[in-house]
């Protein structure tokens, strides 16, 4: 017999084995080490004084904004569809002739590196009888359809029909695969998903950009990658921008490296960087500013609108999850990807391991089973709102993000997101 | 996943223990029962009904449908969601989720008993894990916010001073209409709507008191999925099944299609001739000098979908189907009590008890379900319940008479034939 009811609360993990080691890097430098430092002495202030970086006041959310498939469908046609998505680390498509395919807001995208190295991003699906071409991660010099062997060039075009003597005329020029806007810019390929749509990353990205440039990102190795089923993206992306949570939610295990809510935040256009000090910090509060080292002692996560989230980007090693909503108001699934900047070898393999099942297993069982419960839980309390705390800063700024980007991409015939009050 | 039950062959099918718990007038109805139950047996008759039932199959399946049920039946009207003693003490509490509305029932230190969502109002994280337990304070893991166990009034804010300013007293959990009564904890899914218990009950109100739930002791809890509620609840109110589905099993202590049904309201009370009842009359013992407890199977049926099976016994079970949020499932809580209380020395039994009613209940009677439901949605139609179907056919009636008492523009109602 199976038990029926979903797990939807988060057991406190006891884990009895190694903790991850992150490894401090030297990736900081120049301006942004002095911006690492400058978040450091803000988050000395606050640990001293028992105080955290707050907004101006409290803020409801109304619930039925988690629930609506019409608020869903706004998000997806007005946000998720006009702006540029990160489907991939440049890392992941480390040489010539690779590809990484993946499903984002139920379109399912191929992103290819072709044989001069430029990247190109198109609709994952043969132009014949519709079939989706691949999945995962390769390398390939051609993208060959599974149904009807179709194959087409690592640009797209269609190059080789099966059987083509009896399968008839075809325009091919008319049946390349649908080409996707993309660039590649800071270690990141942003992909539209809507074809046609231009994408402008630099004002996209703004003063983000510097900030995504520092943590060189293209200079990085991805070992490890999965996909994790979640809530609501909302409800699954509130976990990321906030550690008023830690204590309770993480007592044996974030919550031993980090204080919980003691953070620092600073908005750039749609993006947040937060800063969360970790326990390392308590050895040097009142040490002079030469032994001082934000990698060791600050524990950054830089969030790229709407669910790229960096953790530990300073390090050695560092998680990279990209929060997606599926087709459905109350699922999103999550990228999560182990990212380090040193040489994956047999050395330091078993330690990314650890790493990496720590890092799962917190992340499922304990936010993603709480935010399944959160789902659960606005169900039952339609009409009523949530309350974001002035010490959840992040939070609060990603619903005015979101409200405003649906605002100004506005059409007729969508829904607004219900305001409380 | 089987939809075609592979009949059990356990080892041991466990005995039947009769109980003193009928006594006065509880008694006196039980004699009339197992009178009428005796006549039966010996004319080789069950109680019937005067014709035959069509059920659409559609009813099964239809989600429009489901959402009426939902918003009409299940959320308003009181439903039966906890034992009294299953709160056995102060500052104890039980969380379960009815209709994928997650509720937590507490009895605070007063001994008073409160039924809130089991929503935190920060994030909306559920704050007790389904079960039962005792605690002063309700606390969620999310954030840490407490709530007291007397109605939910927020009590602890982590952090507070950084939190900032709102209004606490708008943010204690949403209370729910709550009642107890006759030993059960009835709840209503909709706030603010009012519970008038006696005239739910009516009639049938004397019948579950004789039961005397509060004196039971709770052994063993356990969730159990299942197809469409009322392919569930179906199974639970008549014996024609027996025989073919349950050969080895409910049928080696019942005769089948042989049973009694009255009903009382909205409620039901079925009740089938054990196999003692035949043996006694066949061996020539007078009816008046035989004990209820041990030749009656009564159950004791409360609308929607609360089943007492054995209740006059000294182990019952109880088992309460609700729908989850999908037309196509549903969940039973299945428990089983004991008048006396569990010691070393009846546990062994107890288990066995358990795993059998488990097994039974789960690879007979759940298994077929799920076939069912499946067979409804392929053939279109209609479902025909039988005469001797007296308890289904009145379970739908009673359905459909809610339906159309509660009915609100813009909902669906249940196709007839």
């Amino acid at each position: 017999m199976t038990e029926m009811i979903a797990e939807e609360q988060a057991p406190d993990l006891e884990l009895e084995r190694e903790v991850p080691q992150w490894l401090r890097s030297d990736v900081l430098d120049g301006e942004a080490r002095e911006q690492a430092m400058a978040m450091m002495r803000r988050l000395t202030v606050h640990l001293k004084a028992k105080t955290t970086d707050m907004a101006d006041s409290t803020m409801e959310e109304p619930v039925d904004n988690y629930l609506d498939p019409e608020v869903f469908l706004s998000e997806v046609d007005l946000v998720f569809k006009r702006i540029p998505l990160p489907l991939a680390l440049s890392a992941e498509l480390v040489g010539r002739n690779s590809y990484k395919a993946i499903e984002a807001v139920g379109t399912p995208v191929v992103i290819t590196r072709d044989s001069k190295g430029v990247a190109h991003a198109m609709l994952n699906v043969c132009r014949h009888r519709g079939a989706l071409l691949c999945e995962g991660r390769g390398e390939a010099r051609a993208l060959t359809c599974p149904y009807h062997a179709w194959s087409f060039g690592m640009d797209g075009e269609l190059r080789g029909i099966y059987g083509e003597t009896t399968f008839g005329e075809v325009d091919r020029s008319a049946r390349g695969l649908i080409q996707l806007p993309v660039v590649e810019k800071h270690g990141v390929i942003w992909v539209s998903l809507t074809p046609g749509l231009e994408i402008d990353i630099d004002s996209w990205l703004g003063e983000w950009g510097p900030q995504l440039a520092s943590l060189k990102l293209d200079e990085c190795h991805v070992f490890s990658s999965r996909m994790m089923p979640g809530p609501n993206w909302k409800a699954t992306i509130e976990g990321y921008l906030e550690a008023y949570h830690f204590a309770a939610t993480h007592p044996n295990t974030v919550f031993t490296v980090n204080h919980g809510n003691t953070m620092v935040f600073d908005g750039f256009g749609p993006h947040e960087r937060l800063g969360f000090a970790l326990r390392t910090i308590d050895d040097v509060v009142d040490a002079p500013e030469s032994e001082w080292d934000p990698s060791h002692h600050v524990g950054p996560i830089f969030w790229t609108f709407p669910g790229f989230s960096i953790a530990g980007g300073w390090r050695q090693r560092m998680t990279v999850a990209l929060c997606l909503p599926t087709t459905k108001v109350d699922e999103s699934i999550t990228e999560h990807r182990i990212v380090v900047r040193h040489a994956i070898t047999d050395e330091v393999r078993h330690d990314l391991e650890v790493m990496r099942d720590w890092f799962y297993d917190v992340v499922y069982n304990e936010d993603y089973l709480t935010q399944y419960g959160v789902q659960t839980g606005v169900r039952a309390t339609g009409g009523h709102t949530q309350v974001f705390g002035r010490n959840e800063i992040g939070v609060q700024y990603l619903h005015r993000t979101i409200n405003r980007l649906i605002d100004e991409n506005w059409q007729e015939g969508y829904a607004r997101p219900r305001t409380a009050g | 996943m089987a939809d075609v039950a592979e009949k059990l062959e356990p080892e041991v099918v466990p005995e039947y223990i009769p109980s003193t718990v009928l006594d006065g007038e509880a008694r006196e109805e039980a004699m009339r029962m197992m009178r009428r139950l005796a006549e039966h047996v010996r004319s080789k008759t069950t109680d019937q009904v005067e014709g035959n039932w069509l059920e659409p199959v559609e009813n099964y399946a239809d989600e429009e449908l489901f959402r009426a049920e939902v918003e009409l039946l299940f959320k308003r009207i009181p439903l039966p969601l906890a034992l009294s003693c299953e709160l056995p003490g102060k500052n104890t509490y039980k969380s379960i989720e009815a209709v994928g509305v997650p509720v937590v029932i507490t009895r605070d230190a007063k001994g008073e008993v409160h039924a809130m969502l089991n929503v935190c109002r920060h994030r909306g994280a559920l704050i007790c894990a389904e079960g039962t337990g005792t605690s002063r304070a309700l606390t969620c893991p999310y954030h840490a916010w407490s709530y007291g166990m007397d109605g939910g009034a927020l009590k602890g804010i982590y952090g507070e001073s950084t939190f900032g300013e709102f209004d606490k007293s708008e943010r204690g959990l949403v209370q729910l209409p709550v009642v107890e009564v006759a030993g059960l904890i009835f709840v209503c899914l909709t706030p603010g709507l009012e519970i008038d218990i006696d005239s739910w009950l009516g009639e049938f109100k004397p019948i579950v008191e004789a039961l005397k739930l509060d004196e039971l002791h709770l052994f063993s809890s356990r969730m159990m999925p299942g197809p469409n509620w009322k392919v569930v609840i179906e199974g639970y109110l008549e014996g024609y099944h027996f025989a073919s589905l349950h050969p080895n099993t409910v049928f080696k202590t019942n005769l089948s299609n042989t049973a009694i049904f009255d009903g009382f309201g909205p409620h039901e009370r079925v009740a089938f001739a054990l196999r003692n009842l035949e043996t006694n009359l066949n061996e020539g013992r007078d009816v008046e000098t035989l004990d209820p407890s041990a030749n009656v199977g009564a159950i004791i049926w409360l609308f929607p979908g609360m089943s007492f099976a054995g209740a006059w016994r000294e182990r019952m079970t109880c088992s309460l189907v609700l729908p989850t949020t999908r037309v196509d499932e549903s969940v039973t809580e299945q428990r089983v009590f004991t008048r006396r209380p569990v010691t070393d020395e009846n546990r062994e039994d107890l288990e066995v008890f358990r795993d059998f009613f488990y097994d039974v209940t789960y690879e007979e009677d759940y298994i077929t379900g799920y076939g069912v439901q499946k067979g409804v949605k392929a053939v279109g139609g209609t479902q025909i319940y039988g005469r001797n179907e007296p308890g289904v056919q009145y379970a739908h009636r009673t359905i459909n008479r809610i339906m159309k008492e509660n009915h609100v523009e813009g909902y669906a109602l249940p196709r007839e034939a």
